[in-house]
């Protein structure tokens, strides 16, 4: 193990050494622990369910659906490709080192544990969220967060595992893919029996994924049962599906281990694909590999010339992927949307409103700016800064337009609400994604960009939060005064949006590209 | 031509380049060398306007940053940054646009026919290899017909006949008149080419001949080379 605890030790050293260097992304990293330990305390000390309430079946529901797409994108990567703690580096030094496979395993474990870490990060900031709608205790968001770190933790276990099986033959393979598939039309079979009965989409959902047959679903179920302790309260069955799940996921370690002594050729697959997301990551272009999106076959003809070429170009890509702005992104807000009167029926448009911009603000991430950025052609092209702002940020202002427009139609279709009440929340969401938008170009103006993927979103969530400051509190005081409410914060928005904009329109004089 | 005085970049408190200066003229040939780290890339995309830096660059006489000078140099990154959503074609069709270059069709099929990937012209940028990227980005500069042109590692992961297509390609922008800088640490694949070599390291250039100066000495340039980077 000497070796491997060398790497681990040596990379936290340098990692410190490197803050050191860069006391601008120490200041971020303290300003993430102070944040996540608030968090932390505020989900401990805070009154659960003062504002709303929230029943155990909506509860149940968001924990159902959950585990399933986590556990249903796991199982498919784990068919594919496995799962992996490693990263080509380990592939490259570790795994030809005369280093025992065990004590490699064991090394992956410990990294993998550290990243979980980060998985925490971002739950603390729900558990408030959640703490408003439904009952749970102190004790409750204590099982949260170890049944989160758990279960990110053995994702990869079971990812590796299924690889191991899977990728000795075909048929195995396919046998797989078939029991999976059959998993998923089962539960499609049984909503529709059910909706046939109710009538009612949201209640069909309820009585599924509350279902007591859910329960007994290993791992799914075992984590369902685990997760509910934390607002029906502990009892015999959580320390039952605790044990349940220890005790697979050590015979799983086992398994994995035992299976094949060489698993490195089972994680090699999935270490790549981890390779890749990083890479993708870092390029702003959300991780998942453009590999698996459908292009079209689409006629276009440029018709301008210079920064303008920009804005066609994406135009094309949107036309590629989509039907023209619509997307992956369009449906995954629509169907949150919609999601969310079932899911928690006091719902109303402005809550679906904060759900949504939150969403956005991590879309704009990996938005046509950001991902324009990483390629040298923009910092090349012979023509004025400025127009190359406008013109590589103009087709994300128009697709936020779009979505805005098509998620609040569907939303307030359900809701029965006003032409107006949906014109207007779309402009909302067009204002702040310009926000967004220009407030990454701030932040780059500001801090350049030669600093990593982290740092810069982190600084972006600040900047963020410093500017829309001035729209939460027209938001508030004006709450009641109807399209005056709307229309100041959209006033203040663009002013705002287009203020950055102006201050920031020689932006190419300065940048560096990473 | 280009003209580079002063050159000085930094980052975080490490000096990557060190008071660069040297000038490469049309129709010439300049070779930047030196070992990994020597500062070659950098240089290169501080010129290109990449990165910040001190100091003064001129191409055809215009600050590098400048519109006149942009519409006037053509880059080939060391590593090939393609759109994965478009095609082949469609980089060629893109960058004609945002350089303003209306009657390039004919030259664009002539390029991608010469560095044989004409046949891939429907093939998206994200279905490319490594080789392929880097012909298309070839291409993508090319298409320009620069004045000045900046080749960072152009021969690594392409095939031995589009090497030798390439080393063609730099006899003909020479005969054109255009300034040619090619960064490579491969002093074999351009012995043949080059008129200035420029040899780096440690982010400063320790030697600048040209090939009228050193025929007469009795080292090769490699043998050059290795006395200079040697410690």
């Amino acid at each position: 193990m000497k070796p491997l605890s060398y790497i681990l030790l040596k990379t936290l050293k340098n990692m410190v050494i490197d803050l050191k260097k860069k006391p601008l992304i120490l200041i971020a990293y303290i300003f993430a622990i102070i944040s996540f330990v608030f968090f932390v305390f505020l989900s401990f000390v805070m009154p659960s369910n003062t504002l709303r309430t929230g029943s155990i079946e909506a509860y149940g529901t968001i924990v159902s659906v959950v585990l399933i797409a986590v556990f249903y994108f796991d199982i498919k990567q784990g068919i594919s490709s496995g799962g992996s703690f490693f990263r080509l580096a380990d592939v490259n030094l570790l795994f030809t080192a005369p280093v025992l496979p065990v004590n490699v395993l064991i090394y992956g474990f410990i990294k993998q544990f550290f990243k979980t870490f980060i998985m925490l990060l971002f739950m603390s900031f729900q558990i408030p969220n959640l703490k408003n709608n439904f009952s749970i205790s102190a004790i409750g968001v204590l099982i949260i967060y170890i049944t989160t770190f758990f279960l990110f933790l053995t994702m990869p276990i079971i990812g590796m595992l299924i690889y191991s099986i899977t990728s000795k033959s075909k048929r195995i393979k396919k046998n797989f893919e078939r029991v999976l598939n059959i998993f998923i039309f089962g539960m499609v079979g049984a909503f529709l029996l059910i909706f046939v009965k109710t009538g009612d989409f949201g209640e069909t959902l309820k009585i599924i994924l509350n279902s007591d047959y859910f329960l007994v679903i290993p791992y799914i179920g075992w984590f369902k049962n685990v997760l509910m302790a934390s607002i029906n309260g502990v009892n015999l069955s959580f320390y039952l599906n605790v044990l349940l799940i220890i005790i697979s996921t050590f015979l799983m370690v086992i398994a994995v281990y035992k299976m094949r002594t060489d698993y490195y050729e089972d994680v090699l697959a999935a270490t790549e694909r981890m390779e890749e997301f990083i890479v993708n990551k870092k390029e702003g272009k959300g991780g998942f590999s453009s590999r698996n999106i459908k292009v079209k076959n689409v006629k276009h003809t440029y018709s301008g010339y210079g920064a303008k070429t920009i804005f066609l170009r994406h135009m094309l890509e949107y036309k590629k992927t989509g039907l023209f702005f619509i997307n992956r992104n369009t449906i995954f807000l629509v169907i949150i949307g919609l999601g969310a009167k079932f899911f928690l029926p006091f719902a109303q448009m402005n809550y679906i409103l904060y759900f949504s911009l939150y969403i956005l603000f991590f879309f704009s991430l990996q938005g046509k700016w950001v991902q324009e950025l990483n390629k040298p052609y923009i910092y090349l092209m012979p023509a004025n800064s400025a127009k190359k702002v406008f013109f590589a940020t103009l087709a994300e202002n128009l697709k936020n337009g779009v979505d805005g427009l098509i998620l609040f139609i569907a939303v307030g279709f359900m809701l029965k609400s006003s032409i107006t009440v949906i014109l207007f929340n779309s402009l909302i969401y067009l204002t702040y994604g310009a926000i967004y938008t220009y407030t990454d170009v701030l932040s780059r103006r500001i801090f350049g960009a030669t600093h990593g993927k982290n740092f810069e979103i982190f600084m972006k969530m600040i900047l963020v939060g410093i500017i829309i400051v001035p729209a939460i509190v027209i938001d508030f005081l004006f709450d009641g005064f109807g399209i005056a409410q709307y229309i100041f914060i959209i006033m203040y928005n663009l002013l705002a949006a287009g203020t950055i904009l102006f201050a920031s329109k020689g932006i190419f004089d300065k940048l560096e590209m990473k | 031509m280009l003209k580079v005085t002063n050159l000085t970049k930094e980052y975080d408190s490490t000096l990557a380049v060190n008071n660069v200066g040297f000038e490469v003229m049309g129709g010439e040939i300049a070779i930047l060398l030196g070992p990994n780290g020597a500062g070659k890339s950098t240089t290169i995309k501080c010129i290109t306007g990449l990165l910040k830096y001190h100091g003064s660059i001129q191409i055809c006489g215009f600050d590098n940053k400048s519109l006149m000078a942009k519409k006037n140099f053509g880059y080939v990154p060391e590593t090939p940054a393609l759109y994965d959503m478009l095609t082949v074609y469609e980089h060629l069709e893109f960058i004609a646009h945002a350089y303003g270059i209306s009657d390039y069709k004919e030259y664009a099929e002539k390029l991608l026919e010469r560095f044989e990937i004409l046949d891939k012209k429907n093939k998206l940028g994200k279905e490319l290899s490594k080789g392929m990227q880097q012909k298309v980005s070839i291409c993508c500069a090319l298409l320009l017909r620069p004045k000045v042109i900046f080749f960072d590692e152009p021969m690594v992961g392409l095939d031995p006949k589009a090497i030798k297509e390439l080393k063609e390609v730099f006899q003909e922008l020479k005969n054109d008149g255009c300034s040619v800088i090619i960064s490579t640490h491969i002093i074999d694949s351009v012995s043949e080419i080059w008129d200035k070599a420029l040899i780096m390291k440690k982010g400063q250039i320790l030697f600048s001949k040209s090939r009228e100066e050193i025929e007469h000495e009795s080292e090769t340039l490699e043998e050059i080379f290795f006395r200079v980077t040697e410690d």
